[in-house]
Parts: structure tokens; sequence; C-alpha cells
């Protein structure tokens, strides 16, 4: 489903040259489950934003689905995005203005849906979630959980092939942190491959692999997990 | 229009700043639209003909001078004198003069003592037809056998007169030809018969609403001050003035109180009209110099405070392009809202200056065609900060907040 062959990351300025991630190869295969681990300033959140489309690689080859994606436009690799990727973020990303089913209808717009089925979607992502008897709340009128399961419900409600969630737990305390563990869980459970970057040992260890990134190196074996984590 | 819903969503929500944008339109649009409509009263009352040959004429305020039996036969001599200078057409006295600021207002009345209309009195001699330029178009012209000389009010004396064409059709609405050898009566309802019609011959007040409305009598007015219109031989006013003037000067006692063209005195009558004008430009301008930067200021501001959420949007599957549209059609919606908003502001007030200063009411092409005007400019200004939104790289949404 995702393969990464040479992949690396350079960030260019006038005078200074920083490569956040050195040239490597990963291959993740529909429906598993993959953990990203690695300190501050590894180079974690270069991989998610390049796994996801949100920014380019600058050496190297990426397949998503069996499809090159490195010379994509921008409008396609926007296409790519809304059908293919699901983001869940740390800090929700909600739109405070909007409702909880106009938050999920959001992404859905991009697309050739018609209303009655974007509403079917919308729903049966809220159901999923548990907030069903809430969709005309708005964000501030919910916990950070709450919040976070709603993200979750955008994320899903687009059937995408891959949810990128970026330390889906880092602002939620550890009772909220495991419900929206136990709700990844389901969603993997049910066919969509997750790779999640985190800081919690414990939560890693839930995915089925673990991939580690050091001082801009990915590798996949990480024997000493708790040394890894800053 | 995939994102309109969400947008007005949004904007109900936020409330304080898209309403104050949406007041600032409204205001722009209604003050604009007025100001224009009269920008064009304006300029079209300035460019109404004044009956007159505007180029080769000028006049001169004068007095004569001695006992007031013999000021008949000093106006007779400065007539000859100065019809007989070779530079000039023609002389006629005149009790005032078109757009001078000065001069007698009259009833004009179709039975004694019950007001019709209200108009100017000029009282001149039988060449005023030839010598200003006038075009006779219905009835006779005066003749020598109608000219009077009075010290002064020929308005007391009973005879054939000449109107303007206003004057006719008030008369006589259905067939204003039908006002030659009719009976009016003037403020001291003395019958009158109007012997004929000029097209055109304006009031000495030229924002009067009665400026059209005129009566010409045939009465040479001797008084201590007279009014000599003159007119020159096409090209030659320049000269015709300084030989008038030196040819008056030759008389004793002689003062000259004015010696204006006619092309200087319109331009005199309007001089206020045109300041007016300067300065409604002047508040249109910086009306629409504000909108336009309180729009872009708007949208930057709201684009900056934004830029997660864009590239949040970014992030989920929103292209350059619908980013773009997003805030182009956001305008869109607050221009459009402020605009009904302003047609509605600018109608009404529309309507109250009709009613207490008498101006026309804003045409329906003036407001449509503001209305396009400021939503071009809405767009043209939105422009730029949706560009800069558009280039709002999704990646943002991944950084820490």
């Amino acid at each position: 489903m995702l393969k990464m062959t040479g992949l690396a990351k350079v960030y260019l300025t006038s005078d200074v040259k920083t490569q956040a991630l050195q040239p490597f190869n990963l291959s993740i295969e529909q429906g598993e489950f993959v953990a990203v681990i690695g300190p501050s300033g590894s180079g974690k959140t270069t991989f998610l934003n390049i796994a996801g489309l949100l920014e380019n690689h600058s050496e190297g080859v990426y397949e998503l689905d069996g499809k090159d994606v490195s010379t994509l436009s921008d409008k396609h690799k926007s296409a790519y995005r809304n059908e293919k990727i699901g983001f869940v973020f740390q800090s929700f990303n909600l739109i405070p203005e909007l409702n909880l089913y106009d938050n999920i209808d959001m992404p859905l717009r991009y697309r050739k849906f018609t209303a009655k089925e974007r509403d079917e979607r919308i729903m049966k992502a809220l159901e999923q979630v548990g907030l069903a008897g809430r969709k005309n709340h708005y964000p501030t009128q919910l916990s950070g959980g709450q919040q976070q399961r709603v993200a979750i419900a955008r994320a899903i409600a687009g059937s995408p092939s891959v949810i990128f969630a970026d330390e889906p737990t880092g602002n939620l305390d550890s009772k909220m942190a495991q419900g929206i563990m136990s709700l990844l869980q389901d969603i993997n459970a049910s066919g969509t491959s997750i790779i999640m970057v985190t800081h919690d040992n414990e939560q890693a260890q839930q995915a089925q692999r673990i991939v580690q990134i050091k001082d801009g190196v990915l590798s996949e074996d990480a024997p000493i997990l708790a040394q890894a984590i800053a | 229009m995939k994102d309109l819903a969400p947008i007005i969503k949004t904007l109900l929500k936020a409330k304080a700043s898209p309403f104050l944008l949406i007041l600032q339109i409204a205001i722009t649009f209604m003050v604009m639209v007025n100001a224009v409509n009269m920008l064009s009263e304006r300029s079209k009352n300035m460019a109404r003909p004044i009956g007159v040959d505007e180029t080769n004429s000028f006049y001169i305020q004068t007095n004569l001078q001695g006992e007031s039996n013999a000021l008949g036969a000093r106006l007779d001599e400065d007539l000859v004198r100065l019809r007989a200078l070779p530079s000039v057409q023609g002389v006629t006295p005149m009790s005032a003069i078109p757009l001078e600021a000065w001069g007698r207002a009259t009833l004009i009345n179709k039975e004694p003592a019950k007001v019709f209309e209200y108009g100017a009195y000029f009282a001149v001699d039988e060449s005023v037809v030839e010598v200003l330029g006038l075009n006779l178009i219905a009835g006779e012209n005066l003749s020598v056998e109608d000219v009077y000389t009075l010290p002064m009010d020929g308005i007391d004396l009973s005879t054939n007169i000449l109107i303007t064409k206003a004057v006719a059709q008030s008369l006589s609405p259905d067939d204003w030809q039908q006002a030659v050898g009719m009976t009016v009566y003037l403020s001291n309802d003395k019958p009158q018969q109007v012997k004929g019609v000029v097209e055109t011959m304006q009031g000495p007040w030229p924002l009067w609403y009665g400026v059209e409305f005129n009566v010409i009598s045939p009465l040479r007015e001797a008084y201590n001050e007279v009014r000599y219109f003159v007119r020159a031989k096409p090209g030659l006013r320049d000269e015709a003035m300084e030989q008038v003037l030196e040819a008056l000067l030759k008389t004793p006692g002689r003062m000259i109180e004015k010696a204006k063209t006619i092309e200087t005195l319109k331009f005199e009558a309007y001089q206020s009209d045109r300041a007016t004008s300067k300065l409604l430009i002047g508040v249109c301008l910086g009306l629409l110099i504000v909108t336009g930067l309180g729009i872009y200021g708007q949208a930057r501001f709201s684009v900056n405070r934004r830029k997660r959420q864009i590239g949040t949007r970014r992030a989920l599957g929103a292209s350059k392009g619908q980013v773009m549209r997003f805030f182009m059609l956001e305008n869109a919606v607050v221009s459009l809202t402020g605009l009904v908003i302003g047609f509605i502001a600018a109608l009404s007030l529309s309507e109250q200056f009709s009613q207490h200063f008498g101006l026309t009411p804003v045409p329906l092409p003036y407001l449509l065609s503001g209305m396009a005007a400021l939503f071009v400019l809405g767009q043209l200004s939105v422009s730029y900060p949706a560009l800069q939104a558009s280039r709002v790289e999704p990646a943002i949404a991944t950084r820490s907040a």
C-alpha cells in the first residue's frame, strides 16, 4: 500500500543545508498499524508530512497504492489526500465556527458525493465515535477527548486507505487517551491502515510495528523503546 | 459554490467582523450612488444651454446720468453709439442678465390673482431675439411698435410678450404652441399677450427650479442703472468689449459697474457647483479607497488568523484553487449582503433627497452599476489575501499550536 524507496528530506536555505531525514526504505501493507517513535526534533513530523503528502520529499520514490506520487501536481495531491488519506492531529484542528456535522462534512464537500451520501457518511462516522447525538454541538462545547473523536470521525468519513495520526493523544489525559487508542484499534480492525506518531511507549506497544526515527535516521529495529523516547 | 453553506454558517457565527464590513460596504454604496447621481445632475445643469450666443456675447452694467425724464434720451444715445461700433453686431438694454443671480421674479398666472407658475421677468427692447441669439420657435418676434420706454417697473404695463418654451408647455401642456395668443397675468395682474415663444433663455438664478420659466417684455427701463447686452461680430468679442467700454467712458461721470463675458458669467454661476462636485468626487474616492483597504485588511487579517485552519483544509483535500475560491466566495457573500442593504438604504436616501431637495431619484442603472463596481472592488481587494491563503502549506496543520 505504501512503499518508500531511498526517500530523503533536505531543507535548504541560502547558506544552510539540513538533512532532516536520511535516505530510507519502508513498506507498509494495507491494514497495518504502525507506530513511529523518536525524540523531539528527530524527524517524526517530517516523515508524517511526507507520507501524508503534506510536504514533498527531496530524493527517492514514494508509491501510494501502487502509484508514484512524487510528481503529482498540487491538485492531484490534494485529491489523493482527500480520497485516500485521513488525518488526526494532536490539536484536533477542528473549525470552531462549524458544528460537528459541518466539520466532518468539510472534506467530503471536496468530493463528488451527493448530499444524501454525505449525510449517511457523516452520521455513520459520528455513530462510530459515539457522538451522533451531539452533531449540532460546536467544538468548544466538547471535551478534548470528544474533540479528538470528532477529528477521527472526520478522518474516517471519507473511507481512506490510511490514517495518519500525529500524536493523537498528546493533548489528552490517560483515560481519554486510552479511549482514543481503542477507537483507532477498532478502525484498524476494519482494514484501514494506521500510521501513528507518538511519544508514548505504551501506546506504541499497541501497534503491530514500531518504526524509530533518531537524528533523521529511520530504522525498524527498536530494542529498547524507553531509550528512544525522550 | 460547495463552500457556500459553510461560509454562511461561519459568518453567522462570527457576526461582529463581517457585520462591520457589511455595514461599511452598505454605507459606501449608499453614499456613492447618491453622490454620483448628484454629480450627474450638476453636470447636466452646467451643460444646459443658456439660450444665448455664449461665445460672442458680454454685458456691461453702467449708469445713466441726468433727470429721470432725460434718461430715455441718454439710453438712446448709448445704444446709437454702441450699435455703430464696427465690432458690435447688436446691443439691447436688459433689466437682468441670464445667470447673473440678480433679477426680478414674477408670477405667471392664467387668471388674475390665481397663482399658476413662477418665473423671471426680463425688460428688453425689440432687438432681443437677434442680439441674444434666441431661437424663436412659435408666434412672432417683438417689433418696434411693441416697445415702451419707462423709468422702471415696466411690469405694470400691458404689453405683448415673448415667453420661453418651458412657460408655453406649462400654460398649454397638450400643445405648447397654443400658448401663442394667450393672455397671462404677471405679478401685478395686468394682462400680457403672448406674441411669440423662444426655445430657451435661462433666468437669473441657475439653481432655481424656475430657471427655464421666463417672460420677455418689450420695455426699455431707462433708470439710473442699466445693463447692456452686447453681441459682438463672430470672433471679435474681446475687441468689441474694449471698444464698448471706451465708447461708454467718453461720457463724463460714467461708471462701469460690471463688464463680463457670458462665458465668464456662466463659469462663475456654477463655481459653487464645481466645488461641490470636486468635494463629492473626493468623498467618493476616499470612501472607495477606505472600503477597498477595509476589505483587504479584513481579508489579510482573516488569512493570518486562520493559517492553521487553511492548512487543515489543505491537508484534508482542498487544492490551492479551492482555498482561493473559498476566500473570494466569502468576500462575495459579505459584499453582496452589504450591497443589498446598501441598495435599500440608497433608495431610501434618494427618496429623501428627492422629497426635500428636489433631486432626481437615483436611476436603476446607477444602482446596478454601483453594485457591480463595488462587487468588483471587493473581489480585487480580496484577491491578493486569497492568493496568499492558497499558498499556505498543508504541512502547517501538523505544527504545534
